[in-house]
């Protein structure tokens, strides 16, 4: 009796364990060119993770055979034979963003099923990266991907990755195909024209038709590694399902995970009145849709305002309550929101077909937490990244460091978050306004330059690329330190 | 009856207004030599105000006849003050003097007391201190400096304690206004016994006081006439005249937000006293605090230190202690209760006067700005001609580390919210760099007097390089303090 006591207990102890999503995390936001105000394809992706944002750029190049893929600032875990041609590329710390023909992708981790991954092989940062260095498309993206995993293996546990182009955006779910193989299994479905789609540390696609490769691409072995491994029994009678096979919801994932994908849904499109029964685990409650059509275009601020997000003004409020405090502080764990403190960046892409790819690619980037975030433009073509992006050291402060500077800020909010918020709101709103304001005339000199010569534009870009991260540095050291005057001594 | 009601009310509420206590205002400690560990005259003074320090180093010199007083951040209104023939180097802050060359120290604290005392035109307080400084070597000719000045030009302020300490004695003089229409003070000034100490924090200390003991007791010739004439005295009433009575009634408020503050230090310096706190309490009939205590034992320097750091730890009154003081134990956060270490300190001075020592040599004032609690002292000699440049950088509107007022402020101000997760660290750097400043000391003084003794005028560069070094050594360090804290803290 004992025994079997302690064997129930056992496997309860690794079901749990099974299906406890990643502690932190990330968030990603999808926006098709239909559903974007300015005609762009949007990757979201907040990167939530303890360490200290680096943003890189890689060059293009012409690579000898036999050459391996090492840069100063990205070099994979297994050695990876160069491709003859590889495009230009922008990374933080070896995660790949997006390539200089506008290519964007993001991730979130799901993990999903243990046991499942490749002994040795590659992380999902450098398929990412290797990706971006290697395709134009989000389709050519895809293959890309499952061929690298195929060829040298991959390491990590289930992810949801979102690609995008200039044309389209998708989603594509993989994990690993097992400990003694090498390549992962996976889905890939295209998001509708029009629609808005997410993903947040929980397996997205469910089912998916078998037949629609303009819609949906998916690995030869999606079903039958299922049944082999046990996931799935084909004699159910239920149809196949990626995610209740590879991850299988449990009220912890649908709390933290669940729960951001509802917000983001909700918020797009208030029509739909999206309950949020499912996320607090509620017996039977359907799951969100994959896509909805937001109820108005999106604008870029829009789509920022999205990324910034406690579940203000719903029954999750977190700045309400008694761990709020008096100043309305939501940075305490009882609720995952969609912007959290340990954030190491985010960004938000534009890929636009009606400009050349110098033009129309920018990846819009910020450190740190997206409410206390502060975008600026990183044109795809730019050859350089502004100094401040580049260095970081979570263990030594320094203004110096964009990723510190931003990050103290918002530290700095937590002593008396209601009354700091309006102060740096008003700075972040009135920077990114600006930017916002300037992009049709920066882009219409750019274009100008561009029908001359290219690399007049890409030069221009670059300039105003670094120019405009150098600014938004200086503007947020003083703020810090007009919030250091504000403040000072202030009681209680 | 109804009038008579009403014109009662009417004297309360002038009484009420009449004796009430400076809102902020400051704390002083006055350590005789026989009380010192180093044989030292030392004066406290915590200037609790809301401005910014700012140090300076005024030079003394020989003057022509016919010139008068001149020197930054002078308040006098009204007449010009004639300079006498020579006048003594001073250290001071924002136009407030501390100390002299010849070891000569002087703190403050305002008591306010009886309204409408005071002259329309004349000196403040804060240049009797200066001037007095400028002119004096001990603090008997002070005391006679303070009355003739005043008598000469007037006196625009309310009632004040001053602490005056030379190499061999300390005193404290009380004094306010004589009336509007004649120029001067009344005052009392007292010896502190040898190997005593003294305290006094903005409610006047001199009680009873004897006439004919010149060599322990000076008085203005009017103390009692002023107060007969003004109805704050009856001699009919049998009493003996008692200073604090007739110039500074104490009420309940004088008695909470300042006697309390003198029952910390008198208590914490000799705890077999086993001082009660009834009379702070507002008890009826409770005594007040003696004037002076002997301390259970010599103190040192960093005794004295403990001793202006203080939120009544370990007493009934803890500060740090009940829901009101918050998941840090914070001493910040409650209201109505007054301790010696608040946000809101200018600036605190420590002084030592040794007569073994020579002037430039013996003299020091140990300096901080800001709360004394997270305060950091350096010592500036007496002999000195300069002072780190961070001390003497001071702009309330603008923050920057280039300022020493600044530094230790953001350090004080990052460190409140999370006061007793974070105080550690602050304590353990105040520590290492304070114990380090004692030891240099000793070394340094050898060195210094074996050059004096060769030739007395190196001793003056000595000193003010290592007054200079010191000073920008330990902001540099209270700096990389703020880093570390801004570092180790950071999302958490």
């Amino acid at each position: 009796m004992k025994k079997k006591l302690l064997l129930w207990t056992i496997c309860l102890c690794l079901l749990v364990w099974t299906f406890t999503p990643p502690a932190s995390a990330c968030t990603n936001l999808i926006i098709t060119r239909g559903a974007s105000k300015t005609g762009s394809v949007s990757i979201c992706y907040t990167c939530d993770a303890g360490f200290a944002s680096k943003l890189h750029w890689l060059p293009a190049g012409k690579h000898a055979p036999g050459s391996l893929v090492d840069y100063p600032s990205f070099k994979p875990g297994v050695p990876v034979l160069q491709i003859p041609e590889t495009f230009a590329t922008l990374h933080s710390n070896g995660i790949g963003h997006m390539n200089e023909y506008q290519l964007a992708i993001g991730e979130t981790t799901f993990g999903g099923r243990r046991g499942i991954g490749n002994r040795t092989g590659l992380g999902y940062g450098e398929l990412m990266t290797l990706a971006l260095q290697r395709c134009k498309t989000a389709r050519q993206a895809i293959k890309c991907i499952a061929d690298l995993a195929a060829e040298y293996g991959y390491r990590a546990s289930g992810e949801s990755l979102s690609i995008g182009d200039t044309k389209e955006a998708w989603i594509m779910e993989l994990v690993g195909n097992g400990p003694d193989h090498k390549g992962i299994v996976w889905v890939a479905v295209r998001i509708p024209d029009g629609h808005v789609s997410c993903h947040a540390n929980q397996s997205r696609i469910t089912e998916f038709p078998l037949n629609d490769p303009e819609n949906c691409m998916y690995s030869q072995d999606v079903v039958s590694f299922a049944v082999e491994q046990g996931f799935y029994d084909p004699d159910s009678g239920k149809p196949f399902n990626y995610s209740d096979v590879y991850h299988p919801a449990s009220d912890g994932t649908k709390k933290s995970c669940a729960q951001r994908v509802w917000s983001m849904l909700r918020r797009s499109a208030p029509s739909l009145d999206l309950s949020p029964d499912y996320a607090r685990g509620v017996e039977n409650a359907p799951r969100y849709p994959l896509s909805v059509k937001p109820d108005q275009k999106l604008s870029m601020l829009d789509v920022y305002d999205l990324l910034r997000d406690h579940y203000e003004g719903t029954d999750f409020d977190m700045t309400k309550g008694p761990e709020a405090g008096k100043f309305g502080c939501p940075n305490h764990r009882r609720e995952r929101a969609i912007s959290t403190v340990n954030t190491a960046f985010s960004i938000i892409t534009q890929s636009r077909d009606s400009l050349p790819d110098h033009i129309g690619g920018i990846c819009w980037y910020s450190p740190d937490d997206t409410y206390f975030s502060c975008y600026t433009p990183i044109y795809c073509s730019t050859t350089e990244i502004p100094q401040p992006y580049t260095v970081g050291n979570t263990r030594e402060f320094s203004w110096d460091s964009a990723w510190w500077t931003i990050n103290f800020v918002a530290n700095y909010a937590n002593m008396r978050y209601s009354e700091m918020k309006v102060d740096i709101q008003k700075t972040q709103s009135e920077i990114e306004s600006n930017f916002y304001a300037q992009q049709p005339e920066i882009e219409k000199q750019a274009l100008t330059l561009y029908k001359k010569d290219p690399n007049a534009a890409r030069q221009f870009l670059t300039k105003y690329t670094v120019d405009s991260g150098n600014s938004i540095m200086e503007s947020w050291r003083k703020l810090a330190e007009s919030l250091f005057v504000k403040y000072n001594d202030k009681r209680r | 009856m109804k009038k008579q009601t009403s014109i009662t009310l009417v004297l309360l509420l002038i009484a009420l207004f009449t004796a009430s206590p400076v809102a902020d205002a400051c704390t002083n400690l006055i350590i005789t030599k026989g009380a010192s560990g180093t044989g030292s005259v030392m004066i406290c003074y915590t200037c609790d105000a809301p401005f910014a320090s700012r140090l300076a180093w005024l030079p003394g010199g020989d003057h022509q006849p016919g010139t008068f007083v001149s020197y930054p951040e002078m308040r006098v209104r009204g007449p010009q003050i004639k300079q006498v023939p020579h006048t003594y180097a001073v250290l001071a802050s924002n136009g407030i003097g501390h100390m002299n060359e010849h070891q000569l120290a002087i703190g403050e604290t305002t008591f306010g007391g009886r309204r409408g005392l005071n002259d329309r035109t004349g000196l403040h307080y804060g240049d009797l201190l200066t001037i007095t400084l400028q002119r004096c070597k001990t603090a008997r000719e002070a005391i006679k400096c303070i009355a003739e000045l005043t008598a000469e030009y007037g006196y625009t302020q309310s009632g004040e304690s001053f602490s005056i300490g030379d190499t061999e004695e300390a005193w404290i003089m009380e004094l306010t206004g004589n009336g509007p229409d004649t120029k001067g003070i009344v005052y009392v000034a007292v010896r502190i016994p040898d190997g005593h100490i003294s305290c006094h924090a903005n409610q006047s200390r001199i009680g009873e006081f004897p006439l004919d003991d010149p060599e322990n007791c000076m008085y203005s010739e009017d103390v009692i006439s002023v107060a007969v004439e003004n109805g704050f005295y009856d001699p009919a009433s049998g009493k003996p005249f008692n200073f604090s009575d007739a110039y500074h009634p104490a009420s309940a408020r004088t008695k909470s937000g300042c006697a309390m503050r003198v029952w910390s230090m008198l208590k914490r310096a000799a705890p077999s006293l086993n001082l009660s706190p009834d009379y702070h309490r507002g008890l009826e009939d409770a005594e007040r605090y003696p004037l002076s205590v002997k301390p259970e034992k010599l103190l040192s320097t960093p005794d004295v230190f403990a001793l202006l750091r203080d939120h009544y730890e370990g007493t009934e009154f803890d500060m740090c202690v009940g829901d009101a003081a918050g998941k840090y134990a914070s001493p910040y956060i409650k209201g109505g209760q007054r301790a010696i270490s608040i946000k809101g300190t200018v600036f605190s001075i420590v002084t030592q006067s040794r007569a073994e020592l020579p002037d430039p040599i013996g003299g020091i004032v140990w300096y901080s700005p800001d709360d004394t609690y997270f305060s950091c002292y350096t010592p500036l000699y007496c002999g000195t001609t300069a002072v780190a440049k961070p001390y003497t950088i001071c702009d309330k509107s603008e923050f920057t580390f280039d300022s020493a007022w600044w530094t230790i402020n953001f350090v004080a101000n990052y460190t409140y919210p999370r006061y007793s997760l974070m105080k550690g660290d602050v304590q353990k750097e105040q520590k290492q760099i304070e114990t380090n400043l004692m030891n240099q000391q000793t070394i340094f003084e050898k060195q210094a007097l074996a050059a004096y003794k060769k030739d007395p005028e190196s001793a003056q560069p000595l000193v003010t390089k290592y007054t200079v070094d010191t000073g920008d050594m330990v902001i540099k360090k209270w700096k990389d303090l703020a880093f570390t804290l801004m570092a180790k803290y950071n999302d958490r």
